[in-house]
């Protein structure tokens, strides 16, 4: 009998409105829901906890939009968690207030969740080429995804054109997906 | 460097929520899934939620959820006065009916998970009374989509069906869940059996994927 995946699993418990596949999710990715909301939505207060109750009860309220045959529910769940956070900050009009805070600084060592990368054991592929990425590179990625910011944004921030913000993405996010199709196909 | 926008950027655009759904709507879903499945990858400084806030959440859940199961006291009551009108026989019929029925279906997970099928055969309006009219038989309402009926003895209908498209039956237990079908209904009812039905706390009905009614069962 060919093994089911957790999380096409969970997929047929939420479809059937089992309560308790809901707080095993929870359980299991909250941390990481939060981790991200709280990053995008820095210093707006609350709205973190709020993003991720929104995230799961939007989960639960709709759970056939999530297809086990498109991708985990790690990544269904944080990329909803993102976008909803990027709403609100964007929203709030909070732009202007982050940009001047953040000025053109790079992201912050003390605080960049991927420091210390080099230090694991290998935990990802995405993670290591996220970390040997170009500086420049990185960071537009960082500063978009992390911090939520348009591709105009970045540029103004890094006081570049916006042109050569997306293609530094493109470029990071190329070869981070490359890693990870081979890191799946291979053994 | 070029200023034109393809394929590729609109889904990385897309996947980093990085510029407007005008410059990004025709972005590749399949191509946006990989990227997403990257961003996935990443380390995000993970933050372990105050122990409150679980049980905020799924409260806020079930309530969503519940909307659909909000059905009025109004409605109850014409159901019950409805039944106490309509002819009492055929349990054997309903039981006979929906055993020898087509397996469509089979939740085969192990106890105390119930297993269940479901039932092609066509199942008339007093069989389906005289099923809710049996000792121990428990009930639902499904919102506005329709009721449920599960007897003691296994057998169990969704009938009053306003939705005549192919549903999917969830018995959902304390041990987990399990789906039967789809299948569409036959003259409003949907019959099936299952194996444990003292186990079965909620029915839903499920819908290209979706829950579309969910009803707990009480005594009729």
């Amino acid at each position: 009998m060919p093994e089911v995946s957790p999380d096409r699993l969970w997929s047929q418990r939420l479809i059937a409105g089992d309560e308790s596949a809901l707080r095993e999710v929870y359980r299991d990715h909250a941390p990481a829901v939060l981790g991200l909301a709280t990053r995008v939505l820095g210093s707006l207060e609350g709205q973190a906890e709020d993003v991720m109750q929104d995230v799961f009860v939007r989960l639960w309220e709709h759970p056939g939009q999530f297809d086990p045959a498109r991708g985990h529910l790690r990544s269904y769940l944080l990329a909803m968690t993102h976008s909803r956070a990027v709403e609100r900050v964007r929203a709030e009009d909070s732009q202007r207030r982050r940009l001047e805070a953040a000025g053109n600084q790079p992201v912050d060592p003390a605080t960049d969740p991927s420091r210390g990368l080099t230090s694991l054991d290998s935990r990802s592929a995405v993670q290591r080429v996220l970390a040997d990425l170009p500086p420049e590179q990185r960071i537009a990625i960082e500063m978009a995804y992390y911090r939520g910011l348009s591709y105009r944004d970045v540029a103004v921030a890094l006081a570049e054109p916006e042109g050569t913000v997306r293609y530094r993405i493109r470029a990071g996010m190329q070869k981070m997906r490359a890693a990870l199709q081979a890191e799946e196909v291979s053994p | 460097m070029n200023d034109a926008w393809d394929a590729e950027d609109r889904a990385i655009a897309r996947a980093l929520d990085a510029d407007s759904d005008d410059r990004t709507r025709d972005a590749d879903p399949r191509v946006v899934d990989e990227y997403r499945a990257v961003l996935g990858h990443l380390p995000v400084g993970e933050v372990r939620p105050a122990p409150e806030l679980e049980h905020r959440m799924v409260t806020a859940a079930l309530e969503r959820r519940a909307a659909t199961d909000n059905i009025t006291s109004i409605e109850r009551t014409r159901s019950r006065a409805l039944r106490r009108v309509r002819v009492a026989a055929l349990a054997t019929a309903v039981t006979a009916a929906i055993v020898v029925g087509v397996l469509l279906a089979t939740g085969t997970s192990p106890a105390p998970v119930p297993s269940g099928r479901v039932s092609l055969t066509t199942v008339r309006r007093a069989e389906i009374d005289s099923l809710v009219r049996a000792p121990g038989s428990r009930v639902g309402v499904l919102g506005a989509v329709g009721r449920v009926v599960l007897a003691s003895n296994g057998n169990g209908a969704i009938y009053d069906l306003t939705v005549d498209a192919p549903l999917a039956v969830g018995l959902v237990s304390s041990g987990g869940t399990t789906v039967l079908g789809p299948v569409r209904p036959r003259a409003g009812v949907i019959a099936f059996v299952v194996d444990h039905p003292e186990r079965v706390r909620t029915v839903t009905l499920i819908r290209r994927g979706s829950v579309i009614a969910t009803a707990a069962l009480k005594a009729g």
